[in-house]
């Protein structure tokens, strides 16, 4: 009986596909939104606490939420992504961005990444489908890849 | 000429008659006395006879006094030839032993027993019939198992138990999702190398540095 890291062994270290980058993207969009929600329960206590108003929620305009949501989001895809790091729905499926030498990419390579992703990513991804190197679109200027990785036990 | 006996009368007989019971008693009494003397004589000579060692017997108890001193020098021999046949008896066993130790250490056993096919074995042996005859619900009621669980228990981290149990299927779902990810992406490059007619593999290695 082979274990699952056993069948897996094969692919770790190459190019992951379409199904595995979009299920590690919509983990990070969830987390981005936590962190959100977050920043806005944090921040009706910080009030709560330093004026005289009442425990609420803050409701901002929606494109206050868009604007920051977008930098939330670039923020830390560009962390999570350059360096050791990896970002939380990357590391659950087992992902992690690399040059396509196979190295870790820097942060302002992370960061242009992550603007690219952040605005337009999602189309650009579906080319990952059609390329023989699994590559979205931005993965070719940007020389990155995405490879399958395996962390922890 | 003779001369004819007197003839008795009657008268005269019957006048005879006490001394003649007397003198009849008297002889009686005689013969028995005499009778009586004879019968103890012989009774004390049977019994002096029978507690008198015979002639035979103080020969056999002369025999046996002389014979004395061999017989027990005989025992003393018999006794330390005893002991030295069991002494030879275990230097026998002991150098025995240590052959069959020397024999075994140059013996093939692992080859000899790699050729025993202990499934073949096992498969003629009915676990199930030998089972039956054990009375687990009797030995189990002679067991006193409150104190050998606490034991157990105590010697089990239950903490450390349910988070390893619980990491362990949390790490094992998580990998099930990761292979199934991969199984995803394996599918979908498929479909679509398919429709583009592709036969070549993708070249989804990174370029070595």
């Amino acid at each position: 009986v082979t274990t699952l890291r056993e069948r897996a062994a094969p692919h770790l270290g190459r190019r992951a596909g379409i199904v595995s980058r979009i299920s590690a993207n919509a983990l990070d969009l969830v987390v981005v939104f936590v962190i959100y929600f977050a920043a806005l329960i944090t921040f009706a206590g910080v009030r709560f606490i330093a004026t005289p108003k009442p425990l609420s929620m803050p409701h901002p305009p929606n494109w206050v939420s868009a604007i920051v949501l977008v930098a939330i989001e670039i923020f830390y895809l560009a962390l999570g992504w350059s360096g050791e790091r990896v970002t939380f729905g990357k590391g659950l499926v087992g992902l992690r961005v690399l040059s396509d030498h196979g190295q870790p990419i820097s942060f302002w390579r992370g960061l242009v990444r992550a603007v690219v992703c952040t605005i337009i990513g999602g189309p650009l991804l579906l080319w990952a489908a059609v390329s023989k190197r699994n590559a979205a679109l931005y993965d070719y200027p940007l020389k990155t890849a995405v490879v399958y990785e395996w962390r922890g036990r | 000429m003779t001369t004819a006996p007197p003839r008795a009368s009657l008268f005269a007989i019957v006048r005879a008659l006490p001394d003649t019971g007397v003198d009849i008693l008297v002889r009686t009494t005689r013969v028995t006395a005499s009778a009586v003397r004879v019968a103890g004589s012989a009774t004390a000579t049977t019994l002096d006879v029978a507690t008198r060692p015979s002639p035979v017997q103080a020969s056999l108890n002369v025999i046996a006094m002389r014979l004395e001193p061999s017989r027990a020098r005989g025992a003393q021999v018999r006794r330390e030839q005893g002991s030295a046949l069991a002494a030879a008896g275990r230097t026998v066993g002991d150098a025995t032993m240590a052959l069959v130790t020397v024999v075994m250490q140059y013996l093939p056993l692992n080859a000899i027993l790699a050729q025993v096919d202990l499934n073949a074995l096992m498969a003629n042996i009915d676990l199930n019939s030998l089972l039956a005859n054990v009375d687990l619900n009797g030995l189990l009621a002679n067991i006193d198992l409150g104190p050998v669980i606490n034991s157990a228990l105590e010697q089990i981290d239950i903490g450390a138990v349910m988070r390893e149990s619980t990491s362990g299927v949390t790490v094992e779902m998580r990998d099930l999702g990761r292979v199934g990810a991969m199984n995803g992406d394996a599918l979908v490059s498929r479909i679509v190398d398919r429709v583009l007619r592709r036969r070549e593999p993708r070249q989804d290695a990174v370029l070595a540095t």
